[in-house]
């Protein structure tokens, strides 16, 4: 019961940074939009494999956002990519996050014998070239998004793992890890419960990052064809519409919407990344509210103490 | 040190508040004091009484959310809150540097000894085989062989890396030096030693001392003057042996008597009941009549100025005076 206490206070904190920061209000709220698209959208704007109509017609009463090559309804295929698209993003961020986690904290954790090792494998991992790593693999294994999502995992999780084991070695040298040790805590409950709450603003802002990677690598991937071609998703919207010579044609329609949505989704992460940074680091919060004060005195905030006069 | 000379430094009603969620926390209110040339002025008082606080607004070197609300601090004849950047570069450490507290985190770990001294120089436009040959006297003055110019200072014990502080602090030769707690961290027997060097280097090069620190036996051994901040106020100013001999404000007198007297052990070692007000809510009248034995009806309704109550002793209490 009392470990329930403070957690729910984190959830609590949590949503008060991003209701007092209105980017990342902003941000939610567009996340929290296509979050809502790619579980009820389907449902709302029809089937997207059928052929409803001539292909490749402008925007009209009939089909809001034209049709494709194909003469599907563009605004069905978008919404329809959405959840795929949201799932391997997500999930690929999640997973890349943790792997990275688990090895990067172990490395710097444990030290000599196990970070050698570790860290050699992270190393050659960082060298090898990402994006067109990723075209070989998904060009060797079966086509489809499980695929995409496991090659942007194995190429993806090296730069967390890194940066995590840096971290770690700085924190494991901090009294309050010595004191652990010393009253006797395991090594899985030091990581638990003191290393990796450190890291809480870390961890989250490169949950962020590496989900906006994988939503554009993905998008990249099926865009070059390496993906299953027969899924909908907004890789493969994009895949399709420059098949149809969309470009050359001027047929906009076709691939704008779906490309708004990567935009707009990576946007919403961005924003939302800005309230987490003030999350891990209360201080920033004081300091944004000493901006905030010195701004209504008309004094730019500045690098020496600044001198306001107040007659109160 | 006669009084009709100009002092260095005069801060007058100086304010310094937080900026917090809820508004400003008044850590500093309209303090007042002044540092004579080749003076030693100590400020002390409890931990958050605005002592630091007071140290580094002179420098304006507080981190936000810290605003300095009002006030001067005038020093050699202007007024540092009205500089901007560029002049307030050229005061800084040429004419009035700092020791800090914690001389680990003062130094980088990462250059030498003599690259931090040489550093602190060439910034100021002091280069070449002057800053080295300045190096190796800085290092003589402060008892230290030239040789730990090359040592990183991870090589240095807690006394040398401090006296390295002060001789980063002496470097430009300034008018005044402000010790924030410089000695707080090091044994008695180190800090007495490094004490009695920086005084006699005061003697010699003639500038003047803000000495910080909650050690009210070193206190009264070092200073000529002592200042006594209670709650972001000055509650008693006077000469040291004044104030050792006779101390006015109950406050002082319950500071004094919670120290061991060095000479002679006699009486009691007695403490102050209750701990110091929040600066977001202070007391109204006397900041101290909540923990005050002596304290009348007046105390709490009414603030007490500070007042002179002779030669240089000045006191804010309704009792004295």
């Amino acid at each position: 019961m009392s470990a329930a206490a403070p957690r729910a206070g984190g959830v609590a904190a949590w949503w008060e940074a991003v209701r007092r920061d209105r980017k990342a209000s902003l941000g939610a709220g567009l996340l929290a939009f296509f979050l809502l698209l790619g579980l009820v959208g389907p449902w709302l704007a029809g089937p997207a494999d059928a052929l409803v109509g001539v292909p490749l017609q402008p925007p009209s009463a009939a089909h809001w956002l034209g049709t494709t090559g194909q003469g599907q309804d563009v605004l069905a295929q978008a919404v329809a990519g959405t959840r795929v698209s949201l799932l391997i993003g997500f999930g690929v961020g999640a997973a890349v996050v943790l792997v990275g986690a688990l090895m990067g904290v172990t490395a710097g954790y444990f030290g000599g014998r196990v970070d050698g090792l570790l860290s050699l494998v992270f190393n050659v991992f960082l060298v090898l070239p990402g994006l067109p790593l990723a075209i070989v693999i998904a060009a060797y294994l079966p086509a489809g998004p499980a695929t995409v999502a496991l090659v942007l995992v194995i190429t993806g999780w090296a730069w967390n793992a890194r940066v995590l084991r840096a971290q770690t070695l700085m924190l494991r040298q901090r009294d309050f890890i010595a004191a652990a040790v010393v009253s006797g805590e395991s090594h899985l409950r030091i990581i638990t419960r003191e290393l990796l709450p450190n890291m809480t603003s870390l961890l989250v802002a490169q949950l962020i990052g590496s989900t906006v990677h994988a939503i554009g690598a993905q998008v990249g991937l099926e865009f070059l064809g390496l993906g299953d071609v027969s899924a909908v998703t907004w890789g493969t919207n994009l895949y399709w519409a420059t098949n149809d010579s969309a470009l050359l044609t001027g047929a906009w329609w076709t691939f704008v919407p779906t490309g708004l949505c990567v935009a707009l989704v990576g946007f919403a992460l961005a924003m939302l990344n800005s309230a987490f940074d003030e999350l891990g680091n209360p201080r920033l919060r004081l300091e944004r509210a000493w901006r905030t004060w010195l701004l209504g005195h008309r004094h730019p905030p500045a690098r020496s103490t600044p001198v306001v006069v107040t007659r109160d | 040190m006669t009084d009709a000379a100009p002092p260095v430094l005069s801060v007058r009603e100086l304010s310094v508040a937080y900026v917090a969620e809820e508004g400003l926390v008044r850590a500093v209110d309209r303090v007042s004091f002044e540092v004579a040339r080749g003076e030693v002025l100590g400020i002390a008082g409890e931990s958050g009484c605005g002592k630091s606080t007071v140290a580094q607004a002179l420098l304006r070197i507080l981190p936000p959310p810290a605003v300095i609300t009002g006030g001067q601090v005038l020093f050699e004849g202007q007024d540092l809150l009205l500089l901007d950047e560029p002049a307030l570069r050229a005061v800084r450490w040429r004419r009035l540097s700092m020791v800090f507290q914690s001389a680990m985190d003062a130094l980088n770990p990462v250059l030498t000894v003599g690259d931090q001294l040489q550093d602190t120089l060439r910034a100021h436009g002091v280069g070449g085989a002057q800053a080295r040959a300045r190096c190796e006297e800085l290092m003589a003055l402060v008892g230290l062989p030239a040789d730990r110019l090359g040592s990183w200072p991870h090589q240095l014990s807690g006394g040398m890396r401090q006296r390295i502080g002060i001789a980063l602090a002496l470097a430009l030769e300034p008018a005044l030096v402000v010790l924030d707690e410089p000695t707080t961290a090091l044994d008695v027997v180190v800090e007495g030693e490094i004490l009695r060097q920086l005084l006699a280097l005061r003697r010699s090069f003639g500038f003047s001392i803000i000495f910080i620190t909650h050690d009210l036996t070193r206190m009264l051994q070092v200073c000529d003057r002592v200042a006594i901040f209670y709650a972001g106020r000055v509650v008693e100013v006077a000469p040291a042996a004044e104030l050792r001999a006779g101390p006015r404000h109950p406050y002082t007198q319950g500071l004094l008597a919670a120290f061991p007297s060095v000479h002679g052990a006699d009486g009691e070692l007695a403490s102050i009941p209750g701990s110091p007000p929040s600066p977001r809510s202070p007391p109204p009248g006397c900041r101290f009549h909540p923990r005050c034995a002596q304290a009348v009806e007046r105390c709490r309704a009414e603030e007490p100025p500070l007042v002179a109550l002779g030669g240089r002793h000045q006191a804010a209490c309704h009792l004295v005076g």
